[in-house]
Order: structure tokens, then sequence, then C-alpha cells
């Protein structure tokens, strides 16, 4: 056996854990080889002192400490548990307080401007401008009915220039829901429309059979109710059917 | 199991006590009487007991393992104070968690486990922490070391004392030049001399890892013991 392979069995062989025959082989190269014998005998020495180290013992009330750090830790939880049920019972309580004041003020909402939104005569929003405006001439097409405008009739609507419209006062956007209508100082909304494509497409496939003329004595039409009903709303008065 | 820790450094009874054992302790004819009565139990069983909420085989099961897991754990951190902070941390966690213990599992490997665990925790959280020199440490150590107060064994001589605390020294020191990577299969295998299997199971390494971690910590504690073997130093 070499010195190489006898270092690696060592540890084995200290352990007892080596079969007979390696066992006997390792031995007879440590009574011939005093390097191996030496790191051998200086390992199992070593090993023999730790096997003599005194016993280390805790404090006399370790124990005693144990069972009270026990005792801590199971109040500890039991406080935790206690107090994660006397939060939730109190989130429950400002949770219902919360929750019954909202649904009060939402009752209150609803009562105070429920009329308001769906119109005297208990019609839908958004069908005011058409059903309460009277129909401005037989020819006059019928404006689009829709509840709620629409995202591009939000923008600043567009129509081809040319077609005028009455001055009435200082520049404002007003969207009705079916046409955008602008009042500028240079006759209103019409001039201010400067692409046609944002109108309404009601509107618009209505003017697309008409000529110019009457075009022009249509939308004035259109504008004229309009004009109205922006009046009467704002001066707070439900708009009269006309 | 229960024969298995009468082997190793439990009971005191095979080793001297460096603090002996034989203080005077007022529950002491209590804890007596309650470990003969489950003298016969194993760990496992009184662990099934406990999952049940006798706290009593608990109490038995920490007088059983106090001393053997505070040397596995004094040798490991060098720390008297540490060790008992970190042995009693390791039972409290053992009794909460005690529902999670399965009996396919030694309760020893279970409890080295968890006081392995612990000890893990603290020297990651103690790399992380800033060093603070205090000018005082010095003179508060020396203080401390003056006034420290070991129960005597009145079986063993001031000249046995001598050479049990010297001893006890020169290991401590010796394991401290061993790697801490090494440390832990050393201490269990060497001190508490758990088997190689029982340390793979507690430190979560292969039984190969464990083989040669254990060997060359073997060769570094040889090496630090060297030069006092040489000089005599009586065991």
């Amino acid at each position: 056996m070499k010195c190489r392979r006898a270092k690696n069995l060592i540890d084995a062989w200290v352990d007892g854990a080596l079969d007979e025959a390696r066992r006997a082989e390792l031995e007879a190269h440590l009574a011939s080889c005093e390097a191996c014998e030496r790191e051998a005998s200086a390992l199992t020495r070593s090993l023999e002192m730790l096997r003599h180290a005194p016993v280390e013992t805790p404090a006399e009330n370790f124990a005693w400490r144990v069972r009270l750090a026990i005792h801590r830790e199971r109040q500890r939880r039991v406080d935790d548990v206690s107090s994660a049920r006397s939060a939730l019972r109190a989130w429950n309580a400002r949770f219902a307080v919360s929750a019954a004041a909202g649904f009060a003020a939402i009752l209150v909402a609803g009562w105070l401007g429920l009329p308001s939104w769906i119109g005297a005569d208990g019609s839908a929003p958004g069908a005011r401008v058409t059903r309460e405006a009277p129909r401005p001439a037989a020819h006059a097409p019928r404006l689009a009915r829709r509840a709620t405008p629409r995202r591009d009739a939000m923008r600043r609507p567009t129509m081809p220039s040319g077609f005028g419209a009455p001055d009435s006062g200082p520049g404002r956007l007003v969207s009705t829901g079916v046409l955008d209508i602008a009042h500028g100082p240079h006759g209103g909304a019409i001039d201010m429309v400067d692409d046609p494509s944002s109108l309404d497409s009601l509107v618009r496939r209505e003017l697309t059979g008409l000529s110019s003329e009457a075009r022009i004595r249509y939308l004035r039409c259109r504008i004229e109710l309009l004009q109205h009903y922006l009046e009467q709303t704002a001066s707070g008065a439900r708009p009269s059917r006309r | 199991m229960a024969d298995d820790g009468r082997r190793d450094a439990g009971t005191g009874s095979d080793r001297r006590g460096i603090n002996g054992g034989k203080g005077v302790d007022p529950v002491q004819t209590d804890t007596s009487r309650r470990l003969a009565r489950w003298r016969d139990t194993t760990d496992e069983e009184l662990m099934l007991r406990v999952q049940d909420g006798d706290t009593d085989c608990f109490d038995v099961l920490v007088e059983r393992y106090k001393v053997r897991l505070f040397n596995y754990l004094f040798r490991l951190t060098q720390d008297r104070d540490a060790a008992e902070e970190i042995a009693q941390e390791a039972f409290v966690r053992a009794y909460v968690h005690a529902g999670k213990y399965r009996t396919i599992a030694r309760f020893s490997t279970w409890l080295y486990t968890i006081a392995t665990n612990i000890v893990r925790n603290r020297l990651r959280s103690k790399s992380r922490a800033p060093k603070i020199y205090s000018l005082w440490s010095r003179f508060a150590g020396d203080d401390e070391e003056e006034h420290r107060v070991d129960i005597v064994d009145p079986s063993r001589t001031p000249e046995d004392r001598l050479n049990d605390r010297e001893l006890s020294e020169v290991i401590n020191r010796a394991i401290g030049q061993i790697p801490e990577k090494y440390r832990e299969a050393f201490v269990l295998r060497e001190i508490n001399q758990l088997s190689y299997e029982e340390i793979a199971a507690v430190t979560g390494l292969k039984l190969g890892t464990v083989r040669s971690r254990i060997n060359r910590a073997r060769g570094y504690f040889r090496r630090a013991v060297e030069p006092v073997l040489e000089r005599g130093l009586d065991f």
C-alpha cells in the first residue's frame, strides 16, 4: 500500500468503517511507515482528547427558562390571535358603518338626482334633445337618437366651410350628444367645423342628399333648436316641447 | 432512541461534568420522578403525546436533550450565553411546531436540525450586520470572566477542575480553528457522536460531503491540538 492511499483510509480506519482485509493492509502499512503511523496516531490521540472532553452543562434553571419561554410564546400567540380577532371585529364594525353611510348617500343622491336624470316625462337621458325638439321642417331629417355621446363628438366638430350660422356670442364648445356646436364670434358652429368626417354620421348622411341651400337651412334649424335647448338647460328650466 | 440518548453527551454518566449537576435544585426530585416515569418511553412516543397536548412529556424531552444540545451549541458557537439562548429557542420552536413533527424522523435529528438552522441564521445575520467595536468590551469581558460562577461538582478535586477547564479551553480553541463550514459536521460527529447518516439528515448534506467535511475538520483539529499534545496535556 502506498502512503497516499493509506492516508485516505486513516479516517475510515478511525471510524472503524474498514473491512477486515483493508484494515489489515492499512495496519501493516502503518507498522512499516513512520510518517503515516505518526499521522494516524496524532489523529487518534486528538480525537481521544475529544472523548474526554468535559461535558458542559447549561445553567441550572435552563429547563425552567425553556418552560417560561414556551409559556410566553403560547401567550404571545394567543394574544396575536385575539388581537387579530378584535381587529377583525373593529374592522367589521367600521365597515358596517361605512357601508351603511355609503348606502344612505347613494339613496339620497338617487332621490335627489333621479328626476333630473330621467326627465320630467320619464324619458331616458340623451333622448331629450331629439324627442323634445320640434321638427324644424317637413323635409328635415330626423337626428340620430343616441343615449351617450360618441367619443369623436366630444372633440371639436368639423364641417366644410361656407355654412353660415348666426353669431351667438363668445366662443364655447357644447356637446349635445348628437352634434357638437361651437359658438364663435365669426358665424358660430359651422364656421368652426373643419373636418366633415367627425360629424355625426347620421347628420352627414342627411346632408349628403341636400343642396347647399337646403343644408344651410337644415343646419340653422338644428342649431336654433339646440340653442334653445341650451338656453333652457343653462337657466335651469326643463326644456319644453315646442 | 432512549438507549442512543444515553450513549452521547446527554446523561453525563459516562463523562465528567465541568459544572457537575448536583447543585441544589428545588424541583430536582420532581424532575427525577418525572424522568423515571417516562424512562422507557421513546422520544418519538413522547412527541406524539406532546402533539396531543401533554406538556409534561415535552419537559421530559428537554431534560433528556438539554445537555447534549447545549454541548453541541457551545462547541459550535464557542459562546456559553449564545449556546443557551439558541438551545432555548430550539426547544421553544420544537414545542411550537410539534404538530409538524413526523415520527419517520428521529426526534434528536429533528431537534439538532432546528438548532443548526438557528445557528446558521445567526451566523448569516451576524455576517451581514456591521461590526461595532466598543472601547469597553475588553474590560467588560474581563469582568465577566472574573465574576462567572460555576457550580462546583464536589466529586472533583480543584486540580481536576483546573484540568477540565484547561482541556475544555484547548478543545474550544482547536474547534475554533476549524472553518465554520466544516464545524457543524465535526462537532455532531466527535462531540455528539451522531452517525454519518444522522449528520447528513441534520445538515441537509449528502453523505459523501459529510464524510469529506468531517475528514477535513479532523485535519484542522489535529493540527491545532498537536502542539498541546506534544506538550503532554493530561486528559
